[in-house]
């Protein structure tokens, strides 16, 4: 459950851009739509606690967001809160496997190798579990962006233009995916996009101008 | 899969990166180990070798060398000093004196010294145990236990010796008395290990039997092995020389050495009775002004040496500290070039709930890694190294090198080591730190 209200945000040296509030109920899922430059990935970064709002609130379950700083945040971030970003981005260094792994330590569980590797068979890309993520291909990579903001069971699911890399086809397969994923989780999945073509798939919209 | 695992991995990734910086780290490392470790064993070596002699008296020449030769045994003889001048200090009532070895040089048997001398020559440099017994007779010899083992000589076994140092067929005496092995020292860390010991008798009656050179081709070692053939090699049991039988048998040489002031001997190793004397400290200069001898302090010229070694090692010891900085800044580059690389892995950390002390763990342990890497090689390369070089100085420096020994001041090369790796990552680790995290998602 999230629930904004009156949100604001400055850069420096610059008015104070305000947003609109946005609010999602237990297992309700929104978009968030509008062209670009009119400051889709500051309120998707306001969400995630990435930024932190000039005024307002943004609560998450009980939790006052914006009122977190520091390590608080950090933490709180990564227990509660998955990212999906535009790009599939990876620890190259790491297996598909250890990027979820450490996904799992750095929110402060206890990395499950089980738990991973469910969700990988989930993602139908449990056979990528010891390849480097270069290795995969940019579908297999942005079912492994899902997985990992899935691992450690959050309460939002954020995702920044998750389709513009995908053809039609692929796009269609992302959403309804992403839709089942966090559904079955019971997370809120809010959605980022100025693609008309995941227009349809989720009810709630939100418009930035 | 934790932070310090996830460094671990990251230096992993980039293999060749890594191994520059570790090599360059590990040469550094290498170089000051060994130098370390030679400077120990090398001061080790010469300061065990002191055995208490306060003066050593032999030829006029150069001081240095006298005591090279005759305590050191790398050296040649200053040349040699006719008894009827030595006698003196030989007299066994001298006031100032506690003891006065003499040492008859010139022979030895596969590169090994043969030093004529009397058994106080044990006590001086602290032996205490020989397997089978000491020298009593003339051509009876006690070998150092690394000369004995290099050799494979045993008691029992006969040989000839070879006239100098070297180790050459056409030198060697081979007729006239062979030498026989009465006993083989337990080892004591001294020069005497290297050594062959006799009565310096025995070292004259080598040469008087040598009238023409020697034209036989037949090697020493062949004949060793001949004789050695012939022998059962059952180890004699180990006693604890006596020290008055020595006594007597000093006693003995010593008056037969002064009952022939004509013959000549190459120097003698001396102990004051008490150091502080005035008149032991004015032994030395009395003796070079006024004898033809010339006296030579160990503790003056192991100095002198020490001074002349030192800025030799201490030249490389700044090549090796230059090599450390440059490993230093190949550590900072590496880091600092995966760092730009990495700037989006380092917001996907953040934002993955890893704080900005989680990356600057990340970034040092990563700095650490490479110096741990390097130290590990360096140390090893560095003791591999002495080990190595350690058959080669043994042969030049007559006492025992390894690399096999640990040195307390490793302590602080590895401390040295592992605050260079530190250092050189705190800058990008402060940096990777500070990764702005909405601006670099936002950006790519």
């Amino acid at each position: 459950m999230i629930r904004t209200s009156s949100l604001t945000f400055a850069y420096p040296g610059q008015p104070p851009v305000s947003f609109p509030d946005v609010s999602c109920e237990k297992n309700e899922h929104a978009l968030i739509l509008g062209p670009s430059g009119t400051g889709k990935t500051t309120l998707l970064h306001l969400l995630g606690g990435i930024l932190s709002p000039a005024s307002g609130q943004i609560m998450i379950g009980d939790t006052p967001l914006h009122s977190l700083r520091g390590q608080k945040l950090d933490s709180f971030r990564g227990q509660h809160i998955g990212i999906i970003f535009q790009k599939p981005h990876f620890i190259r260094s790491l297996t598909a496997l250890e990027n979820l792994l450490l996904a799992q330590s750095l929110s402060g569980n206890k990395s499950e190798k089980s738990r991973a590797l469910s969700l990988m068979e989930r993602l139908a890309i449990g056979r990528n579990a010891y390849k480097k993520t270069t290795a995969m291909s940019i579908g297999e990579q942005q079912r492994l962006a899902i997985a990992r903001a899935l691992i450690n069971n959050p309460a939002i699911i954020l995702a920044d233009e998750p389709s513009s890399a995908l053809d039609d086809q692929n796009c269609r397969q992302m959403i309804d995916l992403l839709l089942e994923v966090a559904t079955e989780n019971k997370a809120n999945l809010i959605v980022v996009t100025h693609d008309s073509r995941i227009k349809d798939s989720i009810d709630k919209k939100i418009y930035l101008d | 899969m934790n932070i310090l695992k996830l460094s671990w991995k990251n230096i992993l990734a980039k293999p060749l990166n890594s191994m520059m910086s570790v090599m360059l780290f590990a040469l550094s490392v290498g170089l000051i180990t060994f130098l370390t470790l030679f400077n120990d064993q090398f001061k080790k070596g010469l300061d065990n070798n002191l055995a208490g002699i306060d003066l050593v008296i032999g030829a006029k020449g150069s001081p240095l060398q006298l005591i090279l030769n005759s305590m050191y045994h790398i050296d040649a003889p200053t040349g040699n000093i006719p008894i009827g001048e030595a006698a003196p200090f030989l007299n066994p009532k001298h006031p100032l004196l506690s003891a006065a070895v003499p040492l008859s040089l010139g022979d030895s048997y596969g590169a090994f010294r043969i030093a004529g001398t009397t058994p106080s020559i044990f006590r001086m440099y602290g032996a205490r145990q020989v397997e089978g017994d000491i020298f009593k007779n003339d051509f009876e010899v006690v070998a150092g236990s690394a000369a004995a083992q290099k050799l494979h000589l045993h008691v029992g076994d006969e040989f000839y010796s070879t006239h100098g140092l070297e180790d050459n067929p056409d030198l060697t005496h081979d007729h006239g008395n062979p030498f026989v092995v009465t006993g083989i020292l337990q080892p004591t860390g001294t020069v005497l290990d290297q050594l062959i010991l006799t009565t310096p008798q025995t070292v004259w009656k080598v040469h008087e039997h040598d009238t023409t050179s020697s034209t036989s081709t037949e090697s020493s070692h062949d004949e060793h092995a001949h004789s050695a053939q012939g022998h059962e090699h059952s180890s004699k049991p180990i006693i604890t020389i006596d020290s008055a039988v020595a006594q007597v048998l000093t006693d003995s040489i010593i008056s037969a050495l002064r009952a022939q002031p004509e013959k000549e001997i190459t120097s003698i190793l001396v102990r004051f009775k008490t150091r502080t004397n005035i008149q032991s400290l004015n032994l030395l200069r009395n003796i070079n002004a006024n004898t033809g001898l010339m006296a030579a302090s160990p503790a003056m010229e192991i100095n002198r040496l020490y001074a002349m070694m030192g800025s030799g090692t201490e030249a490389l010891q700044y090549m090796a500290i230059l090599i450390a900085i440059v490993a230093a800044i190949s550590i900072f580059i590496s880091l600092y070039t995966s760092l730009k690389e990495r700037r989006y892995e380092m917001a996907l950390l953040r934002v993955g709930g890893a704080g900005p002390g989680k990356l600057f763990l990340m970034i040092i342990s990563e700095g650490l890694w490479i110096a741990i890497l390097g130290l590990i090689l360096g140390l090893v390369a560095g003791h591999a190294g002495m080990h190595l070089a350690g058959g080669l100085l043994e042969k030049g420096y007559k006492y025992q090198f390894t690399g096999l020994q640990w040195v307390p001041e490793e302590m602080w090369i590895i401390f040295g080591a592992l605050l260079v790796g530190l250092l050189a990552a705190v800058l990008p680790a402060l940096q990777g730190s500070r990764t702005d995290l909405h601006r670099t998602l936002a950006e790519s």
